[in-house]
């Protein structure tokens, strides 16, 4: 009979990963290379912008609300918001990426590009883009 | 587009649950495992010499991840309960994993069962060799 992971135990990893980072929490970076995420992806598969005001915004352990439901989803109270100050050296934004520094695989969680009426976002002084992160986790019966 | 978790990100995510404190129990209520339980469906084998397996933080590498999607881990050893006489209860019915957290104020969590496709009569001298595994999927 199969092994079942029930949805608690989707939203336990999920609690664990995103509440349980006391030394170092995720955080939410943009990416400016015109890439669709995959799967298969790591975090050389993106690159990052650089200057305009940029920088990553971490995201804080104890600001998630966990849906304890199939697929599993645990989302970010709030928005997540990058001010810009100016253009990024030429380069222009297509989607952001959610990271945990202490990845022992690799940093990347997770990506997702903007809507294609949105992309490419070209940074200016005073241009704001906001992210509202999440992840849902799905049972997978053991193949 | 959907926002898309990664292998290496899954990979990641069921590390950091087996780095903290497991525990392996066996079930004695005849139950199938559904994706709404939860620890109080499980009813913990009593008696007959059985104890609970702890699989501690400092094993955590003896788990080994796969590279696709479903993300799979294994964990690569049996594990083994054995029995001096029949239990309290009486039979077996399969085995659940608890999680529960070293550094972080979680409260210990069913993560998954698996009832076995025959029912167990434990008796002196039987045992019961389980190998854990786990499998997560991206939406």
């Amino acid at each position: 009979m199969s092994l079942i992971v029930p949805n608690v135990g989707t939203a336990r990893v999920l609690n664990i990963l995103f509440k349980s980072n006391i030394s170092v929490e995720t955080c939410v970076r943009l990416f400016t290379n015109d890439h669709i995420p995959t799967v298969n992806d790591v975090s050389t598969s993106y690159n990052q912008p650089l200057g305009g005001g940029y920088t990553r915004q971490s995201l804080a352990a104890n600001n998630w609300t966990i849906n304890t439901t199939n697929p599993s989803e645990i989302i970010y109270n709030s928005f997540v918001e990058f001010d810009f100050t100016g253009p990024i050296g030429g380069t222009n934004i297509y989607g952001y990426m959610i990271w945990d520094p202490q990845g022992i695989f690799d940093p990347l969680l997770l990506a997702e590009r903007f809507p294609d009426d949105e992309v490419p976002f070209v940074p200016e002084n005073g241009a704001i883009i906001r992210v509202k992160p999440r992840m849902t986790l799905a049972y997978q019966e053991f193949p | 587009m959907n926002a898309l978790t990664t292998i290496v990100g899954m990979k990641n995510i069921l590390y950091k649950t087996l780095a903290n404190s497991l525990t392996l129990k066996l079930y004695s209520n005849n139950k199938t495992p559904a994706l709404g339980d939860d620890i109080a469906d499980y009813t913990e084998v009593s008696g007959g010499g059985y104890s609970e397996i702890i699989i501690s933080s400092s094993l955590i590498n003896n788990w080994v991840f796969n590279n696709s999607v479903p993300v799979t881990t294994i964990y690569n050893d049996f594990l083994t309960f054995n029995f001096s006489s029949t239990t309290t209860i009486g039979l077996v019915y399969g085995y659940y994993l608890i999680s529960k957290s070293d550094n972080i104020s979680l409260p210990v969590s069913l993560l998954c069962a698996q009832r076995f496709d025959q029912v167990f009569v434990p008796n002196a001298n039987r045992f019961i060799s389980i190998k854990p595994h786990l499998a997560i999927n991206n939406l």
